[in-house]
């Protein structure tokens, strides 16, 4: 329970970081270390240098442009569900958020850390997803933007780089009306997901189903975007049963497996359970919005 | 060749200057190095909360930080409760309530709770057991705890 020997380096730039990560091999990033030290501690990794980057104070900051709103990747989750500019243009971040682990764990844990680590049953790959972010990174030599849907690979990969270094992410605003929502269940308050399921639904001014974002975690090896529910959604007036779809598209794009908590069977129907409760409670608030 | 680090934190209001290996955790750091041995070890991968403290105001596991990266950092741990009236009232409460038994997992509760009475934010039953689920505790089925916390946001809410 106590990690293997390791060297440390505290660096207060990104250069420095850059630097020290293409000069040695096994070397690992550490930002609030809510993931990292458990394995670390279980000795699952044992890297030969951690370079702590939790002091660089400009990955830290909510900016807002004209089109999107970008935020560093130091971002704590608490400050993430604290900072108003989020809460005004994505209020799904701060509900979704509410459900990473424990409230001193959100203290520490940042939005970097957690789609590096790219658990498929955590909120910030289904809300990234879900908000068709890009994903800003940096290595000595170039700097590259990866859409979401490119960025998750499979469990715990991710398309970046050993050199390079999560920058921010962009978020970008979403013009139309629309309702959003996200239902997760998890055996008891802040564990990890049996399944998660996150909707934005946007409209025209006839009422008709421009875009439709629908997303779904903890059910295969990544976040999984169901496109086929998107297409089948897309152009239906807004007042018609959105959930009339054939659940067997939905059950051969996910492929969860048996665990201590539940079967896969269990996840199949809560997957099904949870889509159409996400849907139908975006609906309600286009409705809601509609009405006023 | 593993390098060790001098590194300076404050501890308690207390200034210490300690040589230290990187590997060394937080939780270690504080009950060993410092003999401040309120901050109790449990799970030491972030799930029990009882080595709960503050870094520079806001709380952390200890066990899932370096006693490296309190270089520079302000630090207070369960002891500095009995520091000044109005956080002693924590423990106090906490007495009146028997909201312990054991009182191994006590010092996290403390401390965390410490952090949610200064967070006008925490205010229903229903919010203070939301952000008290990453204590566990074995003894006393929570009740009392929730007992002693509303009764100390009451307090802090007349104020």
């Amino acid at each position: 329970m106590k990690p293997s020997p390791f060297n440390y380096l505290n660096v207060t730039t990104i250069e420095n970081a850059l630097d020290a990560l293409s000069s040695n091999d096994n070397a690992r990033l550490i930002a609030g270390g809510q993931s990292l030290v458990p394995m670390m501690n279980f000795r699952l990794a044992q890297p030969d240098l951690i370079i702590d980057i939790s002091n660089i104070n400009e990955l830290k900051n909510v900016t807002e442009e004209k089109d999107y709103v970008e935020i560093g990747s130091l971002l704590t989750h608490t400050n993430a569900i604290n900072s108003i500019c989020l809460k005004k243009y994505f209020p799904v971040i701060s509900n979704a958020l509410k459900n990473v682990a424990h409230h001193t764990i959100r203290n520490q844990g940042t939005v970097g850390g957690s789609i590096a680590n790219a658990d498929p049953a955590s909120e910030w790959p289904l809300l990234i997803n879900l908000l068709d972010c890009s994903i800003k990174v940096k290595s000595k030599k170039n700097t590259r933007e990866i859409p979401a849907t490119k960025f998750f690979e499979s469990h715990f990969v991710t398309n970046l780089k050993e050199n390079e270094i999560i920058i921010s992410i962009k978020i970008p605003k979403i013009q139309n009306l629309y309702g959003w929502s996200f239902h997760e269940e998890s055996p008891r308050e802040g564990d990890f997901a049996i399944v998660e399921t996150g909707v934005i639904i946007e409209i025209e001014n006839n009422n008709i189903i421009k875009n439709a974002n629908i997303i779904i975690g903890g059910v295969d090896e990544k976040v999984i975007k169901l496109n086929n529910i998107e297409n089948f959604i897309i152009g239906m007036n807004i007042n018609e049963d959105l959930c009339k779809f054939d659940e067997k598209i939905v059950l051969t794009n996910i492929h969860p497996i048996s665990d201590n908590h539940s079967s896969e069977e269990y996840k199949k129907h809560l997957s099904i359970v949870l889509l159409k409760k996400a849907i139908n409670s975006a609906k309600k608030q286009i409705l809601s919005k509609l009405n006023d | 060749m593993i390098n060790k680090f001098k590194i300076e934190t404050i501890v308690n209001d207390k200034k210490y200057t300690k040589i230290i290996e990187p590997r060394l955790l937080a939780s270690d750091f504080i009950r060993d190095n410092l003999n401040l041995t309120g901050t109790h070890v449990g799970c030491e991968h972030g799930v029990c909360g009882s080595c709960t403290i503050k870094i520079d105001g806001v709380t952390s596991r200890s066990c899932l930080k370096f006693a490296v990266q309190l270089h520079g950092k302000k630090v207070e741990t369960v002891e500095s409760l009995n520091s000044n009236p109005q956080k002693k009232l924590i423990l106090k409460t906490f007495k009146k309530f028997h909201a312990l038994q054991c009182g191994f997992c006590t010092p996290g509760f403390l401390i965390t709770v410490d952090e949610l009475i200064e967070n006008e934010k925490f205010q229903s039953e229903n919010e203070i057991r939301k952000a008290l689920s990453g204590n566990l505790c074995r003894c006393t089925g929570y009740e009392n705890i929730i007992k002693a916390v509303l009764e100390l946001i009451k307090i802090r809410n007349k104020k």
